[in-house]
């Protein structure tokens, strides 16, 4: 009952940033054709002289005057361009931290990244991975509180950069060293009866691995940006402690050689 | 409305796919040392006679850990939980040696024997030692926990007063680790005598 309700609430979010997408998508295709009201820059070939195409910015108009249509054409493709260094972003993950209080397991992330051009966007994710659970059936109770960190790129595969509106592609490499605690019933010896306890805390764990992410995003307003992205995770290091591997890594999610997972991002340009 | 039906889907995939859980829990929960059985002398694998019946049971109370194994050439012990050392008495017996039922008829009781048919206990038993040290084994949350054990010696001791065809000759230790695998521990030589 705890994961539907966890998952209602990332798919209402999921939902709102999708229409929100939507809404700013739908006026980035009307600009690429042509059906915006934003003053363009056109060229005839008789005279070569620059026009405005709209008169409803009637203060602003600018001439400027060409050799050809190529060049026309170039100039208009170099205004769109981003510097190298566009800018850089702030933000946490809401998916996290509705599982870190919803479910078993969770965490509180925040991301920065810078924007290169607006095609690369280097990546640092730091976060505190939680989990404080105990299942009902075997009565065994694990608890870890640490932090974890992510180091990537992401890659914008959409047409139109300056928009702020992103196709991301990105991979990541993961690393979390962690203590986790474990307490449960004492183990009854079937045969002979005896009891052995079973509580073991500052067990030790260290976990890398390495993550496929592939995401939307979106520029809602102003600096504001929403973005999703579906994350593959492979495992490629696990330290088992004494008494077996942890059940929870932070940052990675349940322990095991591979992982799906998600985050919801909430972003602010800087 | 086409616009943002695809990233709404492929949101719902992912929680759908990240939504689904699986329990690895390990199949067998009962960690038991692995015994293979093999001749002394020729030191390949032995398959008991169907004629001889094999009983375990530990030295300190009447629990019976193997009963009657027959026509087999392995078996499974579990060793104790909260101790370091295991001390079990290895019968080896004709099966037609009685070891356990009542029998209405005769009025016995279970291993008391008769005239015709001894009691498999009353034979003088073979002994194996084995000193090891028990660790708990976490799976997962969903599974409950278990101990392995961790071999460090096997000795036998084969009893002087045995009359039977065979009795125990010595132990190998082929693999420390007890655990979930189906993996042999101990090879167990036997050896012909030269009684009956």
């Amino acid at each position: 009952m705890t994961t539907l309700r966890t998952f209602a609430f990332i798919f209402a979010l999921l939902t709102t940033s999708s229409l929100l997408s939507a809404t700013s998508l739908q006026k980035s295709t009307d600009l690429l054709q042509g059906n915006c009201d934003r003053p363009t820059l056109t060229v005839t070939a008789e005279d070569s002289v620059v026009k405005n195409a709209t008169d409803s910015v009637p203060d602003k108009k600018k001439r400027v005057t060409y050799a050809s249509k190529e060049e026309a054409a170039k100039a208009l493709e170099k205004a769109k361009e981003l510097p190298t260094f566009a800018g850089f972003s702030v933000g946490f993950d809401v998916c996290g931290a509705a599982m870190a209080v919803l479910g078993s397991w969770g965490q509180y992330e925040a991301v920065a990244r810078a924007n290169l051009k607006g095609r690369y966007f280097p990546t640092v994710e730091c976060g505190i991975g939680y989990s404080h659970h105990e299942d009902e059936t075997t009565e065994i109770r694990y608890s870890v509180n640490a932090p974890y960190f992510r180091l990537g790129m992401d890659y914008n595969l959409a047409n139109d950069v300056a928009s702020g509106n992103r196709i991301l592609l990105g991979a990541r490499y993961g690393f979390s060293s962690f203590q986790y605690d474990l307490d449960g019933p004492d183990l009854i010896d079937p045969v002979y009866g005896t009891a052995t306890p079973f509580h073991f805390s500052g067990l030790k764990g260290c976990n890398h691995w390495l993550e496929l992410c592939a995401g939307l995003e979106a520029k809602v307003v102003g600096i504001l940006h929403i973005g999703w992205s579906i994350r593959y995770k492979f495992r490629i290091s696990n330290k088992p402690s004494a008494v077996g591997s942890p059940w929870y890594v932070p940052g990675f999610g349940k322990n095991d050689g591979h992982a799906l997972g998600g985050s919801l991002h909430i972003l602010i340009d800087i | 409305m086409k616009r943002f039906l695809q990233p709404t889907l492929i949101g719902i995939a992912t929680m759908l796919l990240g939504a689904c859980t699986n329990i690895d829990c390990p199949l067998d929960n009962v960690v038991m040392m692995q015994c293979g059985i093999y001749d002394a002398e020729t030191e390949q694998p032995l398959t008991l006679p169907v004629e001889w019946a094999l009983s375990v049971k530990p030295a300190d109370r009447d629990t019976i850990l193997l009963n009657r194994a027959y026509g087999t050439e392995s078996f499974l012990l579990p060793l104790k939980e909260g101790e370091e050392k295991d001390t079990l008495l290895f019968f080896l017996a004709p099966i037609s040696y009685d070891t356990g039922g009542t029998d209405e008829e005769e009025g016995t009781q279970e291993g008391e024997g008769t005239e015709n048919q001894p009691a498999a206990t009353s034979i003088e038993p073979d002994t194996l030692f084995v000193n090891h040290i028990g660790t708990p084994h976490f799976e997962s949350v969903d599974c409950p926990a278990s101990v392995f054990h961790n071999i460090t010696e096997a000795t036998t001791k084969a009893s002087p007063k045995n009359q039977l065809r065979w009795t125990l000759d010595r132990v190998k230790l082929v693999r420390n680790t007890v655990n979930y695998d189906d993996i042999e521990n101990l090879r167990i030589y036997l050896r012909t005598t030269d009684n009956q």
